[in-house]
């Protein structure tokens, strides 16, 4: 006893002591190797995406694959991509899966630090729309998984266009939307807001009614197109329409505050800018609507301009390939990924089979009740090809600029973009 | 006597708690600067293996009008900014330092809060005071019953200016700071000798508080004109370099072709000539400052 409480151990307690540790040792052991089995991938994303993704897309794919870990990382879009281009620059830091901004993807796509998935991918072509597939293509390969597409469409301010009689089924046309728009103006409401100035952003939200015209830039194999009447007369009407536009550069917050006033009367913008209106316009909901991209004539085609998109790649130095793999097709090509992305951030999905799920048909509150894929259930988004996009929309976005400050007509302004697009991209 | 003999511990001791920064230096200074000459020499997009151009950048930047519109309005906007903070900033440090000043410690602080401030908060307020549609300066205009609706941003004319102003209202406050530390060095007896003298307020600023402060007037002018000199985060935020280039940065048009077209070898190029350009500026200040000062 005196022995015991002095503190010093017997044999027997002291290789109870040691069983007993032996045994947790073993367990912790155990649980670690656990641990360290399951593999880890790290993931670069942003907005809208890392929102789908924390809510509802990590669950998901890790029931399906339990042996992986997903470690998010958000970013914003331009910083993601920089890094992501100094990580590939430095050959070391990149994710094993990574976002990118879909226009953008020729960067990459010529100078090469993908995995090459053309293989893995070519089984889900059939499924996938061709104005996404295109846009993942370079040189005769995939380089990564498009989930998306995001096309145009048409928000409006119920209570503005109720007050003046608006009605958006008869706004079928481009022609009936400004002939509307005029009306509205001598109330002092604009019917549409144009990106002003234009710059980088201001070119894409031009090029989205480009897109819906079916005009393009580039050649399907990268040429600057030569004589382009297409952009050139969309210089025109972009420039024709400033006088009943609410001039706004992209995102501003004058552009919520406009809305909220009832100074602007709609939004046209693309599907996933209605996750951005509902937050900087909480108090809007029950009072906005949904409209489809008027179209260019009575007798023309259905079809929607496209702004934005993402590709999601697997950078090559990515140690965990097949893991990574593995969730870049959770994501691109199943219903789970689709609609996962859909409920984070509004991202119509560009593998149709997802589109049989209820869930992209269900009933907005915040539009009143409107079932989205109704509104744009209806409309195709023509093909439109991308090279060398960042010196693009910045010579069409200074050459916008100049025209809008009465500089130039919009005709020499065109031709002067087609020009310098000639001469700095050598296309 | 041998080497270990002569370095004896005494010796190496400074050496040593030395090392740690001039290692640092060497490894993330030295090592980029030497680097990214030969980077600069090469047309090397940052993922396929450089190519050597020799000077092909270089001729290409001075080839470029996009270089000289940059370089234009990366100095003028230094200027402007720098002469304008430094006027504010005086003046703001000697409203500090008077001792009637009422709140006179809440009213330092709340200067220095601007550079305290997120840039991106910052942003966000200044496109609600700059917004053409309904900002707060086009409010102001209007209310004064001025006809004039002044597009702050997306003028060529004007957006410059803006941005200036913005830099300015962030910076001020923290050089006033500094430039309140060196006038509460200047012996008071000196203001007091002047009084007995009949010198006025203004002649005892211009003959013993300017002069007396030029050591920190040059350390506030030559570090706010390197500041100024890598202008980029302002206008990138809030224009991009537009419209129309009314913007546009040397350091902007840097990572414009580093980063977005992926011209590493010739972003290599623009660093080096800006490096230059800041180079060359700071020593013209010193000589400026140290030949007055010996005067």
């Amino acid at each position: 006893m005196a022995r015991a409480m002095s503190g010093s151990l017997s044999r027997r307690q002291f290789l109870r002591a040691s069983a007993a540790l032996g045994a947790f040792g073993g367990a912790s052991g155990a649980l670690s190797a656990a641990a360290q089995a399951k593999e880890k991938i790290s993931i670069w994303a942003w907005g809208e995406a890392s929102i789908g993704i924390r809510e509802s897309v990590e669950k998901a794919f890790e029931d399906k694959y339990p042996g992986i870990d997903i470690e998010l990382t958000d970013m914003g879009p331009w910083d993601l991509m920089d890094k992501l281009y100094a990580s590939l620059a430095s050959g070391a830091g990149a994710p094993d899966v990574s976002e990118v901004v879909r226009r953008m993807f020729s960067k990459y796509g010529e100078r090469g630090g993908m995995v090459d998935l053309t293989e893995r991918i070519a089984r889900y072509k059939n499924d996938v729309l061709p104005t996404a597939w295109m846009q993942a293509e370079y040189g005769g390969k995939i380089w990564g998984g498009m989930p998306d597409v995001l096309p145009g469409w048409v928000v409006y301010n119920r209570e503005v266009f109720e007050r003046f009689g608006v009605k958006p089924g008869q706004l079928a046309t481009w022609d009936d939307f400004i002939a509307a728009g005029r009306e509205l103006k001598k109330a002092g409401v604009s019917i549409l807001h144009a990106s002003v100035p234009a710059g980088t952003w201001g070119t894409n939200h031009w090029t989205m009614f480009l897109n819906s015209r079916r005009g393009n830039i580039f050649t399907p194999d990268g040429k600057v197109i030569r004589k382009n009447d297409a952009a050139k007369q969309m210089f025109r009407w972009y420039f024709d329409i400033q006088d009943i536009a609410f001039q706004t550069p992209v995102n501003d917050p004058s552009t919520w505050v406009a809305l909220k006033q009832g100074k602007l009367a709609t939004y046209t913008m693309n599907v996933p800018s209605a996750v951005v209106l509902k937050k900087q316009a909480p108090e809007l909901s029950g009072k906005m609507g949904l409209m489809p991209w008027p179209l260019w004539g009575k007798s023309a085609p259905k079809d929607t301009g496209q702004w934005g998109g993402t590709l999601w790649v697997i950078p090559t130095q990515s140690k965990h390939q097949d893991a990574a793999w593995k969730f870049v097709e959770f994501l691109c090509f199943t219903v789970d990924g689709a609609v996962a992305l859909w409920k984070g951030g509004m991202f119509p999905p560009a593998y149709t089979p997802a589109l049989k799920s209820p869930v992209f048909n269900e009933p907005d509150p915040y539009f009143g009740g409107a079932r989205p894929f109704e509104v744009i259930g209806d409309r195709s988004i023509p093909n439109f090809y991308f090279y060398d996009w960042q010196r693009t929309e910045k010579i069409i976005g200074d050459e916008i600029d100049t025209m809008l400050k009465a500089r130039k007509t919009p005709e020499k302004a065109w031709d002067d973009a087609e020009a310098r697009l000639v001469a700095e991209l050598g296309r | 006597m041998n080497w270990p003999e002569r370095w004896d511990q005494r010796r190496r001791a400074p050496y040593l708690f030395i090392a740690p920064f001039f290692l640092m230096f060497i490894v993330f200074w030295v090592g980029p600067i030497v680097t990214s000459i030969g980077l600069s020499l090469t047309d090397w997009n940052g993922v396929q293996l450089p190519r050597f151009v020799g000077a092909a950048n270089y001729r290409k930047l001075l080839g470029s009008a996009e270089f000289y519109i940059a370089v234009q309005n990366t100095l003028v906007a230094a200027l402007v900014y720098d002469v304008l903070m430094v006027v504010l900033a005086i003046g703001m440090a000697v409203l500090l330092d008077w001792r009637h000043l009422p709140f006179r410690r809440f009213f330092r602080a709340s200067f220095f809060v601007p550079v305290t401030m997120s840039l991106a908060v910052v942003a966000l307020v200044f496109q609600l005071i700059y917004a053409k549609e309904g900002g707060l300066l086009n409010q102001l205009i209007q209310a004064m019953g001025l006809p004039y609706r002044v597009d702050w941003l997306g003028d060529t004319g004007v957006a410059l200016w803006s941005i200036v102003a913005l830099r300015v209202w962030r910076a001020t406050g923290y050089y006033a700071i500094i430039v309140l530390a060196g006038l509460q060095n200047i012996p008071k007896e000196l203001y007091e000798v002047a009084a007995v003298d009949g010198a006025t307020a203004w002649q005892s600023f211009r003959r013993i508080t300017l002069p007396l402060l030029r050591p920190v007037l040059a350390f506030v002018v030559i570090t706010s004109s390197i500041w100024a000199l890598q202008l980029f985060d302002e206008p990138w935020i809030l224009t991009k370099g537009g419209p129309v280039n009314s913007t546009l940065t040397m350091v902007i048009y840097l990572y414009q072709h580093s980063f977005q077209y992926g011209e590493l070898g010739f972003g290599a190029s623009i660093a080096y000539v800006l490096t230059m350009l800041i180079a060359v500026l700071s020593l013209l200040q010193l000589k400026l400052f140290g030949a007055e000062s010996s005067r």
